[in-house]
């Protein structure tokens, strides 16, 4: 079934060390924050700012499956956007992902601004 | 939020996060390693404690052994991070084990820090802002002496045991979190329920001579480090000039676990303890140091308190 949303060209993989992250903006008004990773290989894509109290998660720090939030160290579970350890206790947005010609390629539904 | 933004960007202007990255490596070992030392020198006090008993040197003992205990701050604060250890149930089973001795609950103090960190030296805002000036000497004998903050945590252990959480909490504490509260004072409580009624039970002063008493004594001297952190530092959300680093000597900074370095520590909270040593090398002419050790530190305070005697403004 083909998910809702559109495409959008993140960052090339060559630009995301292995285990770590990458902020970007995406969207056709540059309307999401998304935090990109790279984990063994294989890239996933969060929404950036952490359901605490919004710190940007790309300013954190992965360890294994997780994303740490740098300001109160609460951690997602980075494939799923579960929440893992206080204080954070919301999930966070996950995007799906392919890799095409290099680049990571996000997809979200873009918002419509009237 | 205004003040993440200018935490970010401060640390953004001292060190890139290529170097963050290098010194917020997490392990097991050094966590376990201070755990390990702190742990033994509770057990000698303890032993001091024991062998004192029914002589005046009961008093020494009780005091030195309060001081190892309240230093357990330091691992609780640490845990609270999830920063002293790598594998995260171990960080969850120390921060219990320290919270219960302590007599602190852990995960509320973690909500309750966690909105410190946000809002560090914002009047009306910073959960744990300490004597915000102008500062008395009466303000500033009751906070080293502890009791105001036996009288905080026990009316939060036992309001959430009894199932209530004040309004005021729900400004750090989220809302789906309160079960969890208040079935961790309730497990709490219940604990030291069983400890009494086995002292009662065997007859035993035990709980009372190598815990209770040297916790209530040795507060004050948590109290007295935690003074050097941020009071008298300015008012803002500037991580270069809302904390203090205070230099001591390496045993006192391994009791604390490196907290002394506290201005780093804000500056980025998920440096672990073990790494602020080398962050503090730093970065150290970027953030606030105080050169002289904490009795510098409380000579300052003092001497702002006797300005305000004579009646000038404090500043």
């Amino acid at each position: 079934m083909e998910q809702p949303g559109k495409w959008h060209r993140a960052v090339l993989v060559s630009e995301i060390e292995d285990e770590d992250v990458v902020g970007v903006v995406v969207g056709e008004q540059g309307e999401h924050e998304v935090a990109v990773y790279k984990l063994g290989g294989k890239c996933y894509a969060t929404a950036d700012r952490c359901t605490h109290q919004t710190a940007r998660l790309s300013d954190g720090l992965v360890i294994d499956d997780y994303i740490e939030c740098p300001l109160h160290q609460g951690r997602f579970h980075i494939p799923t956007g579960k929440a893992r350890s206080a204080p954070v206790s919301i999930a966070l947005q996950t995007y799906p992902t392919k890799v095409e010609d290099g680049a990571v390629y996000v997809l979200v539904e873009d918002i419509q601004f009237d | 939020m205004k003040e993440l933004d200018e935490l970010v960007k401060v640390r953004e202007q001292i060190i890139p996060r290529s170097q963050l990255k290098r010194l917020a490596k997490r392990n097991n070992y050094a966590g376990l390693g201070f755990l390990a030392f702190h742990f033994f020198l509770i057990c000698g006090t303890g032993w001091l404690v024991h062998q004192a008993l029914g002589s005046w040197w009961i008093v020494p003992a009780v005091f030195l052994h309060g001081v190892l205990l309240a230093t357990l701050f330091a691992p609780l604060h640490e845990t609270s991070h999830g920063t002293a250890f790598r594998t995260l149930w171990l960080n969850e089973a120390v921060l219990w084990l320290c919270g219960l001795i302590y007599i602190f609950p852990p995960k509320w103090f973690r909500y309750h820090h966690a909105f410190h960190h946000t809002y560090t030296q914002i009047r009306r805002r910073d959960s744990a802002m300490v004597l915000p000036r102008p500062i008395t000497l009466m303000q500033y004998l009751v906070y080293v002496s502890g009791l105001m903050v036996w009288r905080r945590n026990l009316s939060y252990l036992f309001n959430h045991a009894m199932g209530r959480i004040d309004p005021a909490e729900h400004e750090y504490a989220p809302v789906d979190q309160h079960p969890m509260l208040v079935r961790e004072a309730r497990v709490m409580v219940a604990i030291y329920a069983a400890i009494a009624a086995l002292a009662v039970a065997y007859g035993s002063w035990a709980p009372v001579i190598y815990w209770l008493l040297p916790r209530i004594v040795g507060e004050s001297y948590a109290r007295w480090i935690r003074v050097a952190e941020h009071t008298g530092c300015d008012e803002g959300s500037d991580p270069r000039a809302n904390t203090r680093t205070t230099l001591t000597n390496p045993f006192i900074r391994t009791l604390w676990w490196n907290m002394p370095y506290h201005a780093e520590h804000h500056l980025c909270a998920f440096v672990p303890f073990h790494a602020l040593g080398k962050f503090h090398e730093q970065v150290h002419d970027k953030v606030l140091v105080n050169e002289g050790g904490y009795f510098q530190v409380h000579l300052d305070l003092f001497r702002r308190f006797i300005r305000l005697k004579h009646g000038a403004q404090v500043s």
